[in-house]
């Protein structure tokens, strides 16, 4: 389990560095069809992560050390991290959790770590507090050498499907 | 009585309400009960501070640190009830809404939020197709505001003295944090929601109750003492009390199931109108069919005044009316039946000042300013405390609940409705308008409009009745007998209009009030005589102090009927008094301003503060009977003899009374004042003529006058300051004797007292039989006068004068000119007679 824990947290950091191509797929409640998106994804380990769509439409979502910047065709927006405090939070999280510290989620995750047949991992993320649940009901991360899908279930019901595409190496 | 505590004891069972809803009868109707639903046990936490987190976690720690008796478990978790965002947006949406090219706006925003954001949408589209809500939440974080509900559990909810308890322990914890937040310099936490303004409500509306009633009680039993000089009259007064409280109570609790608080603030007016009843019966000196009638009219017209009251859809004005009409009916049979048939009349003289000009004008004023600013708003049935009021702000300017929000709102639904729908690939989109969304402050606003027609057309149906009643009662002076109630309440309309800008419906509604009680004044006033103004006078008081004292009660609903009644009450005696008919001409008096109350209330004064000060108010008593009363100005043209005399009226007073501090007489220094002061002290017997210069009654300060002295005046001209002088005086150094008892063998009497070495007084200004009178003794005749030197001080004039009565007389003469000559401000003669 611990090395299990210790190839996720490596593909994580690999991934925090590197560039990918995503394609989402989400089925919401009450909708009839899946909602196909796609774009790519460049991520600078302590700098910022860059979630470019160019599928269905352009716009981009770029979050700093501490603001995040949308930008779409309406223009751009800047927003301080101060005022979206459950971003900041998962970002920390996130880059603690990449830097080693197993327990990073401690408090708001339970996490479960699973082997996969493929040799690879997957970590599970739900939510400790039932309000919270009402969003999320949990996170699905997979992959080998570095992350490839991420499933996340919402609370009420709706499905969204990540899949990454290596890029770029890491810089 | 007894019947009726047993009544009040079966009907025990009720429920106090107090909830806005229930006072204005919300409670029925499927709008209102949607409204009520789900915010009756919600409390709401706000928190600001200079990072959203920071709101956040004092918010959660609050909670966490609440005793488990307080929040219901499932509550306990963060997150804003979701319940409550329905048609909540943020500014900025509220900007985009308000355009279609903002609505569009919105539209692509939602999809593309939708389609390609990384982070899961915190609704549904179904829930939130345009992402309104999930805006509003983030918005939140932006302006570093953490907003959080939590739920009472029913069993504090269900009771108030809990709910009480529980809310002040809340707002002491919240005191508390702020206070520990270095003052707010870090974070401020504030609450609101319908518990806690209820709770709020309900402890003040019991501490108010409690007010009023003491001062109510303790303002009729003072003004009993007063006005009857005993407390022999208070248990009697006590009793009728009793009994209308207890059979209003019975009737209430008999015909609702439950009472709103309010009720019982309204129910404490009670106390100054029945004792009404009591003053007219004690203070009439005839207990005859004529005053029974008076009493029945009057007792008939408020009654038909709380009729409306009792057929209005307000709760809490059906309560009170109830409440009012059977205390006042128990009060008056109580009086008619139980109260003594001979009781001896206590006087108790009144000014009048003309405000007839005052209310003409304004009657028409009302007309030409219109009806249209008759309208209620929520804001006058309620105003809630300051620390309330500011959380309530913040949640009124973070929450669109306007009607117009709404409207955009709709609008986005059917511009950009079927473009998110296939978008998002959804099956069907429709707006849902909440309830909440209405506004309830604009229901309550429109319902309150409604209210408030409907009063104004019931105000004009009962002002018809009444006058019917008063047709059928007095015929042609019925006209005579309605117009001072018409033109107080036009008064009254238009005085509320100047100080508040509109007329609400509480104004109208205590305007009922105002009919029916103004028309009791006018019906005594006009048909019970002279006797009948003191009694009226007493009720006016009385219910000026119950209704009155509602005007500083903080409940926009009862500090209007303060107004209204506090001033209303007062202006339509006035009018009463000034559209009376003419009574028979009094014989000129000099007491015709003279108060026993007014003189022990005086020498209260100068016991509690000092001559000084009592001559202070003597001087402004003078100066307003000369500003307020044409004859005294014609008797005498400048003020300073009325002031003069006013005080020398003080010092006449306190002398009369052996009071301790009295002013300083000294005699002058000629050879008459030395050899009348040796007469008198040898108890020679001194045969003293004053006259109406100066102030004669002073003359016992004078030290050296230890002696007796004999007085023969007209005891019932100046009959009240006697009938003070008896009841107060100590050292008996004036026997004052009617000159309506003078005879034959007064003379006999008289020359026992000056044989005894006592001193006779008489005036020798008021016919010359004082002359002859003194010649018919063989002792020292001297002229006395005390003149007033300076504030306090008076100098003692005398002249022997011969034994020989012509020469008695005229030597009398001559002194007295030369003195009215020297001191004519200190001449005090008011009418022809000599």
């Amino acid at each position: 389990m611990i090395i299990l824990l210790a190839s996720a947290v490596m593909a994580l950091r690999m991934a925090l560095g590197s560039d990918a191509d995503w394609t989402m797929e989400r089925q919401l409640k009450g909708s009839d069809r899946m909602l196909v998106s796609s774009g790519t994804v460049h991520c600078a380990m302590g700098t910022g992560i860059v979630w470019k769509t160019t599928f269905p439409f352009e716009s981009s979502v770029t979050m700093t050390t501490n603001s995040m910047v949308f930008v779409d065709e309406d223009g751009t927006r800047v927003k301080p991290l101060s005022d979206l405090p459950y971003y900041a939070e998962i970002r920390e999280r996130t880059d603690a959790f990449a830097a080693g510290n197993e327990k990073a989620f401690e408090g708001i995750f339970d996490l479960t770590r699973e082997e996969r047949e493929d040799g690879g991992w997957k970590l599970v993320f739900e939510p400790e507090f039932s309000k919270m649940k009402m969003l999320v009901r949990s996170v699905e991360i997979t992959g080998a050498a570095l992350p490839t899908n991420v499933v996340m279930q919402a609370g009420d019901g709706s499905v969204s499907k990540i899949s990454f595409r290596e890029k770029a190496h890491a810089r | 009585m007894l019947a009726n505590l047993l009544l009040a004891t079966l009907a025990f069972a009720f429920t106090i309400k107090t909830s806005i809803y229930d006072m204005v009868g919300m409670s029925s109707t499927e709008a209102m009960s949607e409204l009520r639903s789900g915010t009756d046990d919600k409390v709401v936490l706000i928190c600001t501070s200079s990072k959203a987190e920071r709101s956040r976690q004092v918010v959660m720690d609050f909670l966490k640190a609440l005793p488990m008796e307080y929040v219901l478990s499932e509550d306990r978790d963060s997150l804003p009830d979701a319940s409550l965002l329905a048609d909540k947006v943020c500014h900025e949406d509220a900007e985009l809404l308000s355009t279609k090219e903002g609505r569009a706006k919105i539209a692509k925003k939602a999809i593309r939020r939708y389609v390609s954001s990384p982070m899961p949408p915190m609704f549904s589209p179904a829930e939130d197709p345009f992402c309104l809500k999930e805006r509003f939440l983030a918005s939140l974080a932006s302006d570093r505001v953490a907003i959080q509900t939590f739920t009472l559990p029913p069993a504090v909810v269900g009771d108030i003295d809990r709910l009480i308890d529980v809310v002040d322990d809340l707002r002491g914890r919240i005191a508390a944090a702020n206070a520990a937040s270095a003052g707010g310099s870090e974070f401020v936490l504030s609450m609101t929601g319908v518990p806690v303004h209820t709770a709020i409500t309900a402890g003040e509306c019991r501490r108010q109750i409690g007010y009023l009633t003491w001062f109510s009680l303790a303002f009729i039993a003072l003004l009993s003492v007063f006005v009857f000089r005993s407390v022999k009259w208070i248990p009697l007064l006590a009793l009728s009390l009793a009994v209308s409280c207890l059979a209003g109570a019975a009737a209430l609790f008999l015909c609702f199931d439950s009472v709103h608080l309010m009720t019982l603030v309204f129910g404490t007016t009670v106390l100054g109108l029945v004792i009404d009843y009591s003053f007219h019966w004690l203070l009439s000196p005839k207990r005859d069919s004529a005053l029974r009638r008076n009493l029945v009219v009057s007792w008939l017209t408020t009654e038909i005044s709380l009729l409306p009251l009792i057929l209005s859809t307000l709760p809490v004005l059906r309560q009170t009316a109830v409440f009012l009409a059977v205390a006042l009916a128990a009060a008056l049979a109580f009086v008619l039946l139980a109260y003594p048939k001979k009781t001896k009349a206590i006087t108790f003289p009144l000014l009048t000042f003309p405000l007839l000009t005052f209310s003409l004008f304004l009657f028409p004023f009302s007309f030409l300013h219109g009806c249209s600013p008759v309208q209620t708003n929520p804001a006058s049935i309620y105003h809630s405390p300051e620390e309330l009021a500011a959380a309530d702000r913040m949640l009124a300017e973070k929450w669109m609940t306007g009607a117009g929000a709404s409207e955009d709102i709709a609008k986005l639904y059917a511009e950009q409705g079927e473009k998110v729908k296939a978008a998002l690939g959804l099956k069907e989109i429709r707006f849902v308008r909440p309830v909440a969304a209405k506004g309830p402050r604009q229901q309550l606003e429109k319902l309150l409009n409604e209210l408030t027609r409907e009063t104004l057309e019931r105000l004009s149906v009962a002002l018809v009745m009444m006058f019917f009643a008063l047709l059928f009662f007095f015929r042609r002076r019925a006209v005579r007998t309605f117009l001072p109630s018409a033109l107080a309440l036009g008064a009254m309309f238009a005085i509320v209009l100047l100080s508040e800008g509109v007329v609400n419906l509480f104004h109208l509604l205590a305007m009922f009030l105002l009919a029916g009680m103004s028309i009791d004044y006018t019906v005594f006033l006009h048909n019970g005589g002279k006797e009948a103004r003191r009694p009226a006078a007493c009720s006016l008081f009385t219910s000026m102090a119950g209704f009155g004292a509602l005007y500083f009660v903080s409940f926009p609903v009862v500090s209007a009927f303060g107004l209204v009644l506090g001033l209303g009450l007062p202006l339509s005696f006035v009018l009463a008094l000034a559209l009376a008919p003419r009574l028979p001409k009094d014989e000129e008096s000099v007491e015709k301003a003279v108060s026993p109350i007014g003189l022990e209330i005086l020498f209260l004064v100068y016991r509690l503060f000092g001559l000084s000060f009592l001559h202070g108010c003597a001087a402004a008593v003078g100066a307003t009977i000369w500003c307020c009363s044409g004859s005294v100005r014609s008797s005498s043209p400048r003020l300073r003899k009325v002031i003069n005399f006013t005080r020398s009226l003080a010092d006449k007073l306190v002398v009369m009374a052996g009071g301790r501090r009295l002013p300083k007489v000294v005699a002058e220094g000629s050879e008459d004042a030395q050899a009348f002061i040796a007469d008198v002290q040898s108890g020679k017997g001194v045969f003293v003529l004053s006259s109406h210069v100066g102030t004669i009654e002073v003359l016992t300060a004078l030290g050296e006058c230890s002696r007796t002295f004999h007085a023969w005046m007209d005891f019932d001209r100046t009959g009240v300051f006697n009938r003070f002088y008896l009841n107060h005086a100590k050292r008996n150094l004036v026997v004052i004797h009617p000159i309506s008892e003078f005879g034959m063998g007064t003379v006999f009497e008289a020359g026992d007292y000056i044989d005894g070495g006592d001193c006779l007084l008489m005036a020798g200004d008021r016919g010359d039989g004082a002359f002859s009178f003194a010649a018919a003794f063989d002792h020292p005749i001297y002229f006395v006068s005390c003149i007033a030197e300076r504030d306090g001080h008076y100098k003692v004039v005398v002249h022997r004068l011969p034994q020989e009565r012509k020469a008695m007389k005229n030597k009398y003469d001559e002194i007295l000119s030369s003195l009215i000559a020297i001191y004519p401000e200190q001449h005090y003669v008011w009418n022809d007679n000599k």
